[in-house]
């Protein structure tokens, strides 16, 4: 397994490159300019010009490509346009909050969704199957900036109440929590939900299998039967959609900080991307991007875990 | 020095009677005349006001105080632009309850204090300068006028047309901290803040300050002693002192610039407020300037100890925090808020102003043949329903508006605007027909033949509302006329289209300065940075130079008087809609709004919040 970790460490390299270079390339793509931002639409020639080569913006694609991959292997991901602070300072800061609330956010959409999709299975087509069914479609109908909004203001419009807003970190832990977990609960409905249906689907399956079939006949209990040879095989496509929801709950991070207020990585993008700040946005993308490979490197790795019968060559 | 000389917005020495402090405060919104407020203030020189030509008109218009007193809020007539007619002028209600010294006032942020928007000459708006640093003037509070009064300033004298001598008050000191050590803030230090944005230091960086037009004409500013400036002009400029009051004019020490401005902590400054802490996206912390050089009798110095500003981007969690009593102040309130705000918070004391801006539909006849003749664009004035337009956008209401803001005292009124063609709603029938035959005149009966696109970048914005409005008038009234809409992605892809010039028409509001000469430089000049229509007609750029250089209040009138009324009739690519009410909350322990309450609000710093400095904590 090591071997394979590595072969697929090396072959990360040159799509992580492909990101770096993607990342310099999309600025001049997305529509509108920092330029225009900064100068207040005035069409002035000479200072637009003047400007453009005090931020750098007048360098062609591969210098700026060169450049920026120069910085990233020395973990430099450049200056912030608006601010003047160095972008690697930031991230550091603030992707720690973003993944504490992705963390938090997997841990419950997962301990609640693989819990309810075996309950559903488990009790197919009854009235609690039905419920929690509904209860998953809306989780994944319902777009988690709307249940974030509704969250904040409805009850300080019956109640007089609000989740707190003002960020603290770690200093004050139990008030940290308390900020931290009703965002993670949001962005962990989607999860949930997901989960849910997928653990329902693939548990009904496994459930069907000669060998559960075999288990049974052989007289094991019915918890022994569902959690130690049904769920684990049910299992495999449920962490393949955890990989590819970390990339989900990383973009939801987006939303959910700015309406929670917390100073975290998405909250950093939505305001780069606002202001058009070029080298913020890619700093995220790349750091994003490689976290998401990184992550379905170790989804991959634990198949084996998962199915002994899964071998790496 | 010429006696007969005065600047237009009235400024004279402020060294006069030593009113209470409650006088003080209430400035020109309390006694009969507000004489005596209005003086303390920095305005209204009686001396002055005798040929009318002063701009300080406002001391004695409009004003009846509420003196209700015994702790509750009530509403007071404000005062008004002179020759403004009208009387539903909006609500400033008055926190009469006990002042509390001290405390923490909280208020909300977005993005805190970017280093590029810590400079406050490529400041757009939000730097830390606002709080950081003073202005020479500062638009007249607790009043619907457009005159500036003294800040830094103790006097102003123009010695002729070409040279202004600015005197600041002695003894104004910087923040006592490393470098400065809260050395003397001296005449040096406003040559060069003025000197830099007038782009005498850096011409071409001048350029990217959109204000640097402000201060066309200027020649130098020179440091003749400790406290005084000399300002000497090329070409005259009568809009100097109000452009010293745009919120981005703040007067910097000459250090500033090696300094630099990437750490807003080390930002040197003279202002009220001293940045103790910044977390960025979280919370900035100022705590009050205790060697702040105005008195707590004239008002304008902190009260509060310390201002805590959240960064709170969400607009849900601005309200949300605002009716859980975790914020102070909830700004610009929305129509479906303020029922939130009356549900939840009903103690909450409101203000409501007419906005500083204009909403306005915009067509690039350069983009649109058809849009060329000026008959078309008279067609498209007299065609549209503006009571239709405007009346949904705001619970608090709005006013007809001329093509320069409707509160400036040299513009036309809401009054004068409503029985004009096109605006009178009682004449509508008849416009219409006369703006069908415009079009059939020159060429496009009924809108044949012309096609163009809307630009917006957010649906739920009021300008898309009014562009659909705008779209389902003209589609009954010009039925072959095509019109669709661009749905851009956000503000800044926005910001590009009107920059390159890059839409056919859109729908928009300007922002006007407490100036209507500078507003005009700005969006009708040929030269203006605003200017996105491109509008170029020499008679126009004429007038608004004139009016421009012009330091007679009266001459103004009469020179931007010709101009409205000429863009009026032969028709413009601009065609002003209105301007709507805004509507600040603030907690109820919260007193002092009112001093700063009004059209050019936001002019007093802090953005769109109204200068901290003048807010106390009541019982």
């Amino acid at each position: 397994m090591a071997r394979y970790a590595v072969s697929r460490l090396i072959g990360m390299v040159p799509a992580v490159l492909l990101l770096l270079f993607l990342a310099v390339v999309m600025v001049d793509f997305i529509p509108g300019d920092i330029v225009d931002l900064m100068m207040q639409e005035n069409p002035n020639v000479e200072a637009r010009e003047l400007l453009e080569a005090e931020l750098g913006l007048d360098r062609n694609v591969v210098v700026r490509f060169l450049d920026y991959a120069r910085g990233v292997i020395v973990l430099d991901f450049g200056t912030s346009l608006w601010s003047d602070t160095a972008i690697g300072e930031q991230l550091l800061r603030r992707l720690p909050i973003t993944l504490e609330i992705a963390v938090i956010a997997t841990i419950i959409g997962t301990i609640v969704g693989v819990a309810f999709g075996i309950v559903s299975a488990l009790r197919q087509d009854t009235a609690l199957d039905y419920v929690l069914r509904s209860i998953a479609i809306a989780g994944i109908s319902v777009p988690n900036f709307a249940i974030a909004t509704v969250l904040v203001v409805m009850p300080a419009i019956w109640w007089g109440i609000s989740p707190r807003l003002d960020y603290v970190g770690w200093e004050e832990p139990i008030a940290h929590l308390k900020i931290m977990l009703l965002p993670a609960l949001v962005l962990s409905l989607n999860l949930a939900a997901s989960l849910m249906r997928l653990t329902r689907t693939t548990m009904l399956e496994v459930l069907r299998q000669d060998y559960i079939r075999t288990a049974r006949a052989k007289g094991l209990a019915g918890v022994v039967v569902t959690y130690r040879h049904a769920l684990k095989n049910a299992l495999i496509p449920v962490v393949t959609l955890m990989g590819l929801q970390i990339a989900y709950l990383i973009g939801g991070s987006v939303i959910v900080e700015s309406v929670f207020v917390i100073p975290g990585m998405g909250r950093y993008l939505i305001t780069a991307l606002n202001q058009r700040d070029y080298p913020v946005v890619q700093g995220i993308v790349v750091l994003i991007g490689t976290f998401v490979m990184l992550v379905n490197l170790a989804i991959d790795l634990s198949y084996a875990w998962l199915d002994p019968r899964i071998r790496y060559s | 020095m010429q006696d007969n000389l005065t600047y237009p917005r009235g400024i004279s020495s402020w060294r006069r009677a030593r009113p209470s402090r409650r006088a003080v405060l209430r400035g020109g919104l309390l006694g009969a005349t507000g004489l005596a407020g209005a003086a303390l203030l920095g305005c209204s020189d009686p001396d002055e006001t005798s040929d009318g030509a002063s701009g300080s008109e406002g001391s004695g218009t409009g004003v009846s105080g509420n003196g209700s007193g015994g702790g509750t809020a009530s509403s007071v007539t404000l005062e008004r632009a002179p020759g403004y007619p009208g009387e539903d002028f909006g609500k400033a209600p008055v926190n009469e309850k006990a002042r509390i010294m001290g405390g923490e006032l909280r208020l909300f942020g977005t993005s805190l204090f970017d280093a590029r928007q810590n400079d406050p000459d490529r400041n757009n708006a939000g730097g830390l300068t606002e709080w950081n640093n003073d202005r020479l003037t500062i638009p007249k509070g607790g009043g619907w006028t457009t005159e500036v009064v003294y800040d830094m300033l103790a006097s102003s004298e123009a010695v002729d047309e070409t040279k202004l001598v600015l005197t600041i008050r002695p003894g104004i000191k910087t923040h006592n901290r490393p470098p400065l050590n809260g050395r003397i803030f001296t005449a040096e230090d406003v040559a060069y803040s003025i000197n830099r944005k007038a782009g005498k230091l850096d011409p071409v960086a001048a350029e990217a300050y959109s204000r640097a037009v402000q201060f066309t004409g200027l020649n130098r500013a020179e440091a003749v002693d400790d406290v005084t400036v000399e300002l000497t002009f090329d070409s005259p400029n009568g809009s100097v002192l109000p452009a010293l009051a745009d919120m981005r004019a703040s007067m910097i020490p000459i250090e500033a610039d090696e300094i630099g401005y990437s750490d807003p902590m080390q930002i040197p400054g003279t202002g009220a407020w001293i940045l103790e802490s910044n977390e960025p996206d979280v919370r900035s912390v100022l705590r009050a300037n205790p060697d702040y050089y105005r008195s707590d009798e004239e008002g304008g110095r902190p009260s509060f100890d310390t201002v805590n500003i959240a960064a709170y981007p969400d607009r849900a969690a601005q309200v949300a925090a605002f009716l859980t009593g975790d914020l102070d102040q909830l700004t610009a309130v929305l129509p479906h808020e303020d029922a939130q705000i009356t549900a939840s918070r009903s103690d909450a004391l409101r203000y409501s102003s007419p906005s500083a801006a204009w909403e306005h539909f915009q067509i690039n006849p350069a983009r649109v043949p058809a849009f060329q003749d000026k008959r078309m664009q008279k067609a498209l004035q007299l065609s549209i329903d503006y009571a239709g337009t405007m009346d949904p956008l705001s619970s608090a209401g709005w006013f007809y508006s001329p093509p320069l803001h409707a509160m400036y005292p040299e513009s036309w009124s809401q009054d004068q605007v409503k029985a004009l063609p096109g605006y009178n709603p009682d004449t509508k029938e008849a416009d219409i027909a006369e703006a069908k035959k415009l079009a059939a005149a020159a060429g496009y009966e009924d809108g044949n033949g012309i096609s163009w696109t809307n630009t917006q970048y957010s649906t739920t914005s009021n300008f898309f509302q009014t562009a659909v409005r705008l779209q389902e008038q003209w589609s009954r009234i010009f039925p072959g006329m095509s019109i669709e809409f661009q749905q851009l992605p956000d503000f800044a892809t926005y910001t590009n289209v009107k920059a390159t010039r890059e839409f056919d028409g859109t729908n928009y509001n300007f922002a006007s300065v407490p100036d209507i000469a500078l507003d005009a430089m700005t969006y009708y000049h040929s030269t203006g940075t605003r200017n996105y229509a491109s509008y170029n007609e020499p008679w126009a750029d004429d007038l608004i130079e004139k009016g421009f250089q012009s330091m007679d209040s009266e001459e103004r009138r009469e020179l931007f008087g010709q101009f409205m009324q000429r863009y009026v009739e032969e028709g413009g690519p601009t065609i002003a809609l209105g301007v709507l009410f805004t509507d600040h909350a603030y907690s109820p322990t919260v007193g002092g709004a009112d001093l700063f309450s009004g059209t050019w609000h936001f002019f007093y710093g802090s953005t769109y919040g109204g200068n901290a400095r003048w807010l106390w904590r009541t019982e």
